[in-house]
């Protein structure tokens, strides 16, 4: 009798328990059913990016600007550092759980290129302003025909410089525009002082400078519209062979010193002044205010014979809109706030560079918000004859020329003849699945 | 025909959480994967079957793939063994009868609590960094540290001390070992006038080979799938000195969108950890005593 009893408390206390955690799961469903009911009330969209603190606060204050002008819509932000930012959002979508909204890069055009479908097409999203933006800018986020992202701001890599170790040092950097002319310059200075660098960074921080160089000898795209490198094996011997002379001579600080260094500017050589250059995205150039020596700012250094003497420049990041939204009328708003409303566009800042859309332009110019600083470094690299960003960037191909960089700057590497090979091998059979 | 009683019924239900967990959260995927093997999977687009090809590229295409599997080699082979050593070694020591010993156990096993944490890599990164905590120590003797982590020659072996710096879970194990040989054992031994090491190697070794035997397969398993170190401390650099198999999957699955060949390299690994623990096995009839045969 008592174990009946018991029994049948047991089956009781396990159904309730079953039945509370089903009532758990189901719930979170009807909460969306109830929030479809409640269509002209208050909606959530979620904004995801990727950055520094300060494009965090700034982009965070735009949305919180958005709210107070919109406040039936609640804008939830999502962000973090570039590393893992791309792995995350894709699986997201993937999975069905992406933002609603969230930035990009051409560079991951590759990956994509297949899959446009997971983008929203902006040209189809109604109530959303493109008046600011001219055709040929909008044709460079498109894929297929379809509008994927609104451009940001203008963007090109330029070279950063120690101004008081340059005075000190007597080197003149206008005078030394070429790669060799600079490599000449920091063994002078280095017979005065050897503890000097020429140059140093992260592998992101090689891997930009080489690419630029192949596309000044090349005068391609490092990966050209038809899936296939822009430049030839013998020229990434030569840029290789540079590079592997550099690490030995003093040129480049010693790789192993950098070589897993996550931050741009955490090697403390460049932070105790000991390094002559560094290099950043004009979108960062907020970082480099933040040293204890004063910086100058000047172009890349230009190849002998080279067929380009710049580096690529105009928007590569963009906004772009999940195709999975429900909201898409909510995220057309926070898009015209973001390019058109003042409000918006002074939150924003210059944190995505130098806004390609007229209307945020002529704000932030009436504001007086674009900062000499930036102003310079468009003047430089606007100034020469630039090419295209690359039309594809996959992590693999990036992984690929950052183990040839190692291979040439690194113990226990190999000559840049077999790095070379080696990329060239790998590369083309990465870009197979590409095509 | 037997029927289940009501408390078979009732036990069933019990664990019907985790057995609907396992189901949908370990065997689905774990089928599902056999299955994604054999494809060109992105997760962006669906699956499109490409019969062996994924196994092909692995080992005929893909340079990375001996690479890794070499590094994860050498790193099972020098991180296990020191692993074990050194906690049969404190395992030893902490079976002595002594004033706080309590406290001396606990000291030996926090290491292990964190397991394979990020915090944990972050601060080995900080510790062997070029201007790290184990270089400016060792420039108080006038020694140069290389760099532990930027050079190919020492980055292996650093994570592996990491590895090796978590070995209180196998310790507590092999002082439960340790404790339960017979001290009328070491008694007799005495009396006939063996000394520590042959009673090391003819009494507690013996003896201990079953803790041993489960400590070697599991730090074994252990060691083939770590994974955070090499991530966070590394990022399988410099030259792929560290790039451990599980990097390597994890790039191809997250980093490059080869969900389908990550699939692959995924069940070589559950393959070769089968190899490995059956060698294990097989050879273990040489070597492993229960003490129950005995007597």
């Amino acid at each position: 009798m008592r174990r009946t009893m018991r029994t049948r408390l047991s089956l009781l206390l396990m159904t309730a328990t079953l039945f509370l955690a089903a009532t758990m799961v189901f719930a979170a469903g009807s909460k969306e059913a109830a929030a479809s009911m409640q269509a002209q009330g208050p909606e959530t969209i979620r904004l995801a990016w990727w950055g520094g603190d300060a494009r965090h606060k700034a982009t965070i204050d735009a949305a919180d600007a958005f709210m107070k002008k919109y406040p039936q819509i609640t804008v939830k932000t999502e962000y973090q550092g570039f590393e893992g930012y791309y792995d995350k959002l894709i699986t997201q979508i993937a999975a069905g759980t992406g933002p609603d909204a969230f930035q990009f890069i051409t560079a991951w055009f590759g990956d994509v290129r297949k899959s446009p479908e997971m983008f929203y097409d902006l040209r189809k999203l109604a109530g959303l302003d493109l008046s600011g933006w001219n055709q040929s800018t909008l044709d460079t986020m498109s894929l297929d025909g379809k509008l994927i992202g609104l451009p940001q701001g203008q963007n090109a890599r330029i070279l950063v410089y120690n101004k008081d170790l340059a005075d000190k040092l007597g080197v003149d950097v206008q005078k030394y525009p070429t790669w060799k002319g600079f490599n000449a310059a920091v063994q002078a200075a280095r017979a005065k002082d050897p503890s000097i660098y020429g140059y140093s960074g992260i592998m992101d921080q090689y891997y930009y400078p080489l690419i630029g160089y192949l596309d000044q000898v090349s005068g391609n795209e490092f990966i050209t519209k038809d899936v296939k490198f822009g430049f030839s094996e013998q020229q990434l011997v030569d840029g290789l062979t540079m590079f592997h002379d550099w690490f030995q001579n003093g040129t480049f600080e010693p790789l192993d010193k950098t070589v897993l260094l996550k931050n741009a500017w955490s090697d403390p050589a460049w932070l105790n002044g000991n390094v002559l250059f560094n290099e950043t995205p004009v979108t960062q150039l907020g970082q480099q205010m933040k040293y204890p020596f004063k910086v100058g700012l000047t172009r890349y250094w230009v190849a002998d014979g080279a067929k380009l003497t710049g580096n690529p420049v105009g928007p590569n990041m963009m906004f772009s809109v999940n195709s999975q939204t429900k909201h898409a009328d909510a995220v057309a708003k926070l898009m015209n706030f973001f390019h058109s409303d003042p409000a918006g566009v002074k939150a924003l800042e210059l944190q995505r560079g130098v806004p390609s859309n007229k209307a945020a332009y002529d704000i932030l110019v009436n504001a007086n918000m674009i900062d000499d600083m930036t102003k310079t470094a468009m003047k430089i690299v606007t100034d020469s004859d630039t090419g295209e960003y690359t039309f594809l960037d996959p992590n693999e191909i990036r992984d690929t020329m950052e183990t040839a960089i190692q291979n040439v700057g690194l113990k226990g590497g190999t000559t840049p003849e077999a790095a070379a090979k080696q990329f060239i091998a790998a590369g083309n059979r990465i870009l197979q699945n590409f095509k | 025909m037997k029927t289940l009683g009501r408390h078979h019924y009732v036990g069933l239900l019990y664990i019907s959480p985790w057995v609907i967990g396992f189901i949908a959260l370990t065997l689905i995927p774990f089928i599902s994967t056999i299955a994604f093997s054999f494809t060109d999977y992105s997760v962006l687009r669906p699956p499109r079957f490409v019969g062996i090809k994924n196994f092909v590229t692995m080992f005929a295409e893909d340079d990375l793939f001996p690479k890794s599997l070499e590094v994860t080699s050498i790193y099972v082979l020098v991180s296990v063994p020191l692993k074990l050593a050194f906690a049969l070694l404190v395992a030893m020591i902490l079976n002595q009868k002594l004033r706080g010993i309590g406290t001396y156990r606990t000291i030996y096993y926090l290491p292990s609590i964190f397991g394979g944490s990020v915090a944990l890599s972050i601060l080995w990164r900080m510790l062997f960094m070029g201007n790290g905590l184990v270089n400016r120590m060792l420039a108080i003797f006038s020694i140069q540290g290389p760099e532990w982590l930027g050079d190919a020659r020492f980055s292996l072996l650093t994570i592996s001390l990491l590895q090796v710096w978590q070995f209180g879970s196998a310790m507590v194990l092999f002082l439960a070992g340790l404790k339960q040989v017979p001290d009328f054992l070491y008694e007799a031994a005495r009396i006939d006038g063996a000394g520590r090491f042959r009673i090391f190697m003819t009494i507690t070794f013996p003896l201990i080979t079953p803790i041993l035997f489960f400590n070697l397969i599991m730090q074994t398993i252990n060691a083939f799938q770590t994974f955070t170190a090499a991530f966070v401390v590394t990022s399988g650099g410099p030259l792929h000195s560290t790039y451990l198999y599980a990097l390597l999957l994890y790039d191809n699955a997250f980093r490059y969108f080869k969900m389908g060949y990550a699939s692959a390299l995924a069940w070589f690994l559950f393959v070769v950890l089968l190899a490995v623990t059956s060698l294990v096995f097989r050879s273990s009839p040489y070597w492993l005593h229960y003490m129950e045969s005995e007597h």
